[in-house]
């Protein structure tokens, strides 16, 4: 089988995962299905006849169970891969009805609460790894530019850590109010 | 007979209340996906994400317990709490239903 690869980037944000979907979903009704997810948004797609499929992502930064893989698997779901967190799932779309991996308002906000602590621990988890690279690699007395570029780039991800987790906890309240 | 122990997990949801109800035999994850669908007519449909978070809540409160492990597909049944919750959930809707029944014959009688 010769199926021609193409590469796309396109970059979402955290809570923009319902927009991903259908992204995803419009490319394959184009005929190019997802292979695998990449880190900072770049999509591997074949190409081919064009499908109706239903994508869903899950977040979790721990490896899934076994047995969570095979519930989704036997219900017919297809796994494409893990993106910083995110696991990719695709389901063919038979007789109008979409799938879904979530269908109630409590396990859908406890997706986007599994985020949001994601977000939370990645601060310390910031100056943990990104510290220690920075700080052994250049081991001695640090210049104040140094040091300045640390917290710099520490505020950084701060901010947009807080960014993320407002929009993450946005979208909970949505779902709370809208009962599903 | 309804204990403070099984009230408060009262009312149950219509997930919850499906899937205990498919769990009078042992079943695992995509079998009570099935079941449930079957058991509503089509009406009740579970993505299996959800399922698996409910199994666990469920076994947490002793409602339900693993009974067989096969590969990795995980068959669950109903304990006797569960048992119990369920009889008490199916008395509540009777009662619920009789009245509600009841007040919509009155209220169609007075206007005719």
């Amino acid at each position: 089988m010769n199926e021609k690869i193409i590469r796309k980037r396109k970059l979402f944000f955290s809570w923009q995962d319902g927009k991903e979907e259908v992204w995803l979903g419009e490319m394959s009704r184009q005929g190019l299905h997802l292979i695998e997810p990449g880190q900072f948004g770049r999509f591997l797609f074949a190409e081919g006849p064009a499908k109706e499929y239903s994508y869903r992502l899950d977040y979790n930064r721990n490896k899934l169970p076994e047995d969570y893989l095979q519930i989704i698997r036997d219900a017919g779901w297809e796994y494409l891969g893990k993106s910083s967190g995110w696991h990719y799932w695709r389901k063919e779309i038979n007789s109008g009805k979409v799938p879904e991996l979530f269908t109630d308002r409590e396990s859908k906000v406890q997706k986007y609460q599994r985020l949001l602590v994601g977000y939370i621990t990645s601060v310390p988890a910031f100056l943990y790894i990104i510290g220690l690279a920075m700080f052994k690699k250049f081991p001695g007395r640090h210049p104040l530019w140094f040091v300045v570029l640390f917290i710099c780039l520490f505020m950084t991800w701060i901010l947009f850590a807080a960014m993320n987790a407002i929009m993450i906890q946005l979208r909970i309240n949505e779902i709370r109010k809208n009962k599903g | 007979m309804a204990d403070k122990e099984i009230s408060k997990y009262l009312p149950l949801t219509e997930a919850t209340y499906y899937i205990l109800l498919a769990l009078v035999e042992p079943l695992h994850g995509y079998g009570v996906m099935q079941k449930v669908e079957a058991l509503s007519g089509g009406d009740v449909n579970i993505g299996p994400g959800t399922l698996y978070g409910a199994f666990t809540n469920l076994v947490k409160e002793g409602l339900i317990t693993m009974v067989k492990e096969e590969e990795r597909r995980k068959s669950y049944a109903l304990t006797e709490k569960g048992r119990q919750l369920l009889a008490e959930q199916v008395r509540r809707l009777e009662i619920m239903s009789r009245n509600g029944q009841a007040i919509l014959v009155q209220l169609s009688k007075a206007r005719q």
